[in-house]
């Protein structure tokens, strides 16, 4: 539905060219999830603006389902207007000037989706009823909570039914509470409508939670596709493992390559541990292992030793409600770990922690 | 990251109409300089270099430079005499009143500078000056030699009174701003609140008043209208505007003749002193960031308990009111009402008339005066709004790479006096008038306003400059994707939006252009006549009563409809700036 092909785009700084966008290809199929995750200033809302019609690319292929929208080394440009795509702004966008009705109205009365007057009372409340908004349809927009401005914002992107949709940090203006909320139903809504959506976000849960793909970006190149799952667990390089969730991520060296899928050992400065490794490796070769906190199990000293488990001191535990948070010092290396909250670990208590064989993964 | 905005789509007709508003500043510039190598008119053939010779002469150097400088730099002093403890007295202090104090001196900064000067010589002038006659008598002399006529200081006084708002105004940005905090580390320090005030409040707010000073020095040395009233006009104190003027209309009894280059050399004698004050000015503007002196946290400024002193600080403002405002149009009421000026009396009690008022519409010149200001009022206010809002979304909203150069185009026309435009423009209606008669520009109203317009776009962009920039790019974006173009989301999306600031340069240059004389006066003819130039001309023809009863009037008008605009309390988004008299 949405293709974007060798999309680039430059700024000049006072000094250089920034290649805000730097050859980007994504192909997202019809009804799906697609987000762009990454720190800011990666590309991703460039990106999107390119998408839209907001920003003109340098070079690459756009097509709106079959429509190429931008092309043939710029002689194709589809203006923003005539594109058709939905889109929810970061601010928002809802004018101020206007009520929720006059709000979610203004595309079906003026441009290109107009429709019939007639039509337009009962597509507008359609709509507003998809997002619970119908009994505010008379209020000025600056009167409604972040919330309900978030709502009208879609309800508006809505209201003349494109096929895409195009989410620009839509939730990054809400509270915690508000975000994890609008997050499930957010997801609900889209995919009741089957809307082609194409979400940028640099909140890396909101991405897992909301996407059915993830393009995790980076210095305007993107450096991982794929589904949550895919991505948070086998992340192809150190910067998608940290920027997914935290990572403990430790150079090494394989010491017994792998063997009938028994797996091999690698060595770290903070221990030999074993693991499951590519075929194609040999004894010396210098690599990458990666786990997450969550995997680590730590326990109070003397447990009986296990495989991959090291002695260690805790550093640092911070409770965070839900679980306590641990650094463990392992032979002079910090490692991240994460115990339930029920456990009371203490600055330089003695701890033994454990990393199953399974929860390691090697960065290529 | 900040991401320009908008694209390659629209906007087709902001570029075209700024294109038009600034090539037409930029061929009058350039139009002015052309002049003063021309021997006679622009329709005679010829080149010389004589007109330069004129900045060797010893008149020039002798009485109109130096009667400009003392105009200039006397009135600055006056005005920062009022202005510094007024805008520290109104913004910084626990004084009584102070919400009326500073809608006054608003109104004050609105009124016409000529009548204000009409005012001031009906009160203080050797022959007929009511402060003089009643000092003489009081002292059983024959007459007072104090006089604001035929004197640069008397020059220096009026202008300085009447520019004392716009400092005002410029100056009680930076008093306000001024964090307290920065003031309270100097108190807990052990310093005196006088120490603080002079060691700690005083250097932070120095660019902000230096600025406030060059900016309105360059607004007092191009004022034509005040020194002509007080002895310009005669020949006796000649100032560099003053030359402009009658060297092509001569009327003056010193230059009997035309000398059309030698006004281009005048006025760009002129401009240029301004153009340095602008640039200095920018310079400060951009060094004060140095100086920030707002922390950005919400805070209240500090007010100084003035204690005891409350009364006190109260009557200086009210001497000032009464210095700028009040006895000059009370004076000017008073001789409308008398059929020959004189001082009150039982008598002159007795002689009180409306005979002044009747018949004033003919006196003025009728209907058509009335309909010539009302069409020039109107349209200039409009397409002064029209003009600034679309060169505003070229320099806000394009990726232009010239776009700050559009900016610094709107703004010349301020270090350039008006003066000097509409001689630019008398010179191009005379050839206009040979070579394009279809072209109707010499005599007529529209000449008239397009200089006004000219005129008034540094100030009109500053406005719509500050408003565009807070309408979130976002919002036009959004309408855009929602499928409107350019146009539609100009006028359904960004018009209403920045609708309060839009009003309000509506209605502050309807009010500039109703009370302008120099530049309405200069292109005068005989059927584009305005009110203000009426009203001179009745001056100028000894109908002191008359022209009086017509400045009550023009004063009545201008005040109640600023008291309705600050009563209704239409704002401009984002202020910073002050009346706007000081965009000359």
């Amino acid at each position: 539905m949405i293709q974007i092909k060798a999309l680039r785009k430059y700024y000049w700084s006072e000094r250089a060219r920034i290649n805000a966008v730097d050859g980007i290809d994504v192909e997202i199929a019809a009804g799906e999830i697609f987000m762009l995750l990454g720190p800011s200033g990666c590309g991703k809302t460039t990106t999107l603006r390119c998408v839209a019609g907001l920003e003109t690319p340098d070079e690459g292929e756009i097509r709106l389902g079959e429509q190429v929208v931008f092309g043939e080394h710029g002689q194709v440009v589809v203006p923003v207007y005539q594109r058709g795509v939905g889109m929810v702004f970061q601010s928002y966008a809802i004018w101020p000037h206007l009520s929720v009705f006059e709000n979610v109205a203004y595309p079906l009365l003026h441009g290109r989706f107009r429709i019939a007057k007639s039509a337009v009372k009962e597509r507008v409340f359609k709509t507003l009823s998809l997002v619970g908004l119908e009994e505010f349809a008379d209020r000025p927009a600056p009167l409604l909570s972040g919330g309900q401005q978030q709502r009208v914002a879609l309800a508006r992107a809505l209201a003349y039914e494109p096929k895409v949709l195009l989410l620009d940090e839509p939730l990054s203006n809400l509270d915690a509470k508000l975000r994890a909320e609008m997050r499930i139903e957010l997801r609900q809504l889209i995919k009741r409508l089957n809307l082609t959506s194409l979400y940028v976000t640099h909140d890396q849960e909101e991405a897992l939670i909301l996407g059915d793909r993830i393009a995790v970006m980076g210095r305007g190149k993107i450096l991982q596709i794929g589904t949550p799952r895919q991505v948070y667990g086998r992340p192809q390089s150190e910067v998608v493992a940290d920027f997914l969730g935290s990572a403990n991520i430790l150079p090494g060296s394989i010491v017994t390559p792998a063997n009938n899928g028994n797996g091999g050992s690698v060595t770290t400065t903070m221990g030999t541990l074993k693991c499951a490794l590519p075929m194609a490796s040999a004894a010396g070769q210098k690599l990458t292992i990666m786990f997450r906190p969550e995997d680590v199990i730590l326990c109070a000293v003397n447990s009986s030793p296990r495989e991959n488990s090291f002695p260690g001191v805790v550093a640092q535990a911070i409770f965070l409600g839900g679980r306590v948070q641990c650094e463990v010092i392992v032979n002079s290396i910090k490692v991240c770990g994460e115990a339930g909250k029920s456990e009371t670990f203490e600055a330089g208590q003695p701890v033994t922690i454990e990393i199953p064989r399974h929860s390691i993964h090697v960065l290529l | 990251m900040t991401r320009p905005n908008s694209n390659r789509t629209g906007a087709a007709l902001p570029l075209a109409c700024s294109g038009l508003a600034l090539s037409g500043i930029v061929v009058l510039v350039l139009f002015i300089l052309y002049m003063t190598f021309v021997p006679g008119l622009p329709t005679e053939p010829g080149f010389t270099l004589n007109h330069w010779k004129l900045i060797l002469s010893e008149r020039l150097w002798v009485t109109v430079i130096p009667n400009t400088v003392i105009v200039g730099f006397g009135a600055i002093l006056v005005s920062t005499f009022f202005a510094l403890p007024l805008a520290w007295l109104l913004n910084r202090t626990t004084i009584a009143l102070r919400t009326t104090f500073v809608t006054f001196i608003a109104v004050i900064g609105i009124m016409p500078g000529f009548i204000l000067a009409m005012g001031w010589i009906l009160l203080l002038d050797e022959r007929i000056g009511l402060i003089n006659l009643t000092l003489s008598g009081l002292l059983g002399v024959d007459s007072i030699p104090l006089s604001v006529k035929n004197s640069p200081f008397g020059i220096a006084w009026v202008v300085g009174v009447i520019l004392t708002p716009a400092i005002f105004f410029l100056l009680a940005g930076p008093m306000r701003t001024l964090d307290p905090v920065l003031e309270e580390a100097a108190a807990v320090a052990g310093f005196t609140p006088r120490m603080t005030l002079l060691k700690v409040s005083f250097p932070l707010v120095w660019p902000g008043i230096l600025g406030a000073l060059i900016y309105t020095s360059m607004t007092a040395v191009s004022m034509f209208e005040v020194p002509a009233l007080l002895g310009a006009a005669s020949g006796k104190v000649p100032v560099l505007s003053s030359e402009i003027f009658y060297a092509v209309r001569p009327g003056g009894p010193l230059t009997a003749s035309f000398a059309y280059g030698a006004a281009g050399v005048y006025g760009v004698l002129l401009a240029l002193p301004s153009l340095a004050a602008l640039y200095f000015y920018l310079r400060i503007l951009a060094r004060s960031e140095r100086y920030r002196v707002i922390t950005g946290k919400a805070y209240r400024p500090r007010e100084f308990d003035l204690g005891n002193y409350r009364w006190a600080a109260s009557a200086f403002v009210v001497v000032y009111l009464l210095l700028a405002a009040v006895l000059p149009i009370c004076v000017l009421v008073w001789s409308s009402l008398l059929p020959i000026l004189q001082l009150p009396s039982h008598e002159a009690l007795g002689k009180i008339s409306l005979r002044n008022y009747h018949g004033l519409l003919e006196s003025v010149g009728g209907l058509a005066v009335i309909r010539n200001t009302a069409v020039v009022v109107v349209s200039v206010a409009l397409l002064v709004c029209f003009n600034s809002f679309m060169i505003s979304s070229v320099v806000v909203r394009s990726r232009a790479r010239f776009r700050k150069w559009v900016d610094v185009l709107a703004m010349l026309p301020h270090a350039i006096p008006g003066l000097a435009f509409a001689f630019a423009l008398a010179m191009i209606g005379i050839l206009a008038s040979v070579y394009f008669p279809v072209l109707p520009l010499s005599g007529t109203l529209a000449v008239i306003v397009v200089a006004h317009i000219i005129n008034r776009l540094p100030f009109g962009t500053r406005i719509t400059n500050t408003a565009l920039a807070q309408v979130h790019p976002e919002l036009e974006e959004s309408a855009q994707v929602c499928g409107s173009r350019h146009a539609t989301i100009m006028w359904r999306i960004v018009c209403p939006l920045v609708k309060p600031s839009l009003i309000y340069l509506i209605l502050w240059t309807a009010m500039l252009s109703f009370q302008e004389v120099t530049m309405a006066l200069f292109l005068s003819g005989p059927h584009n006549q305005v009110l203000s130039v009426a009203i001179w001309e009745l001056w100028d023809g000894g109908s002191v009563g008359k022209a009086s009863a017509a400045a009550v009037v023009m004063v009545g008008v201008m005040g109640t409809l600023m008291f309705v605009l600050l009563k209704t309390n239409i704002r401009p988004t984002g202020d910073g700036l002050g009346d706007g008299r000081d965009s000359n």
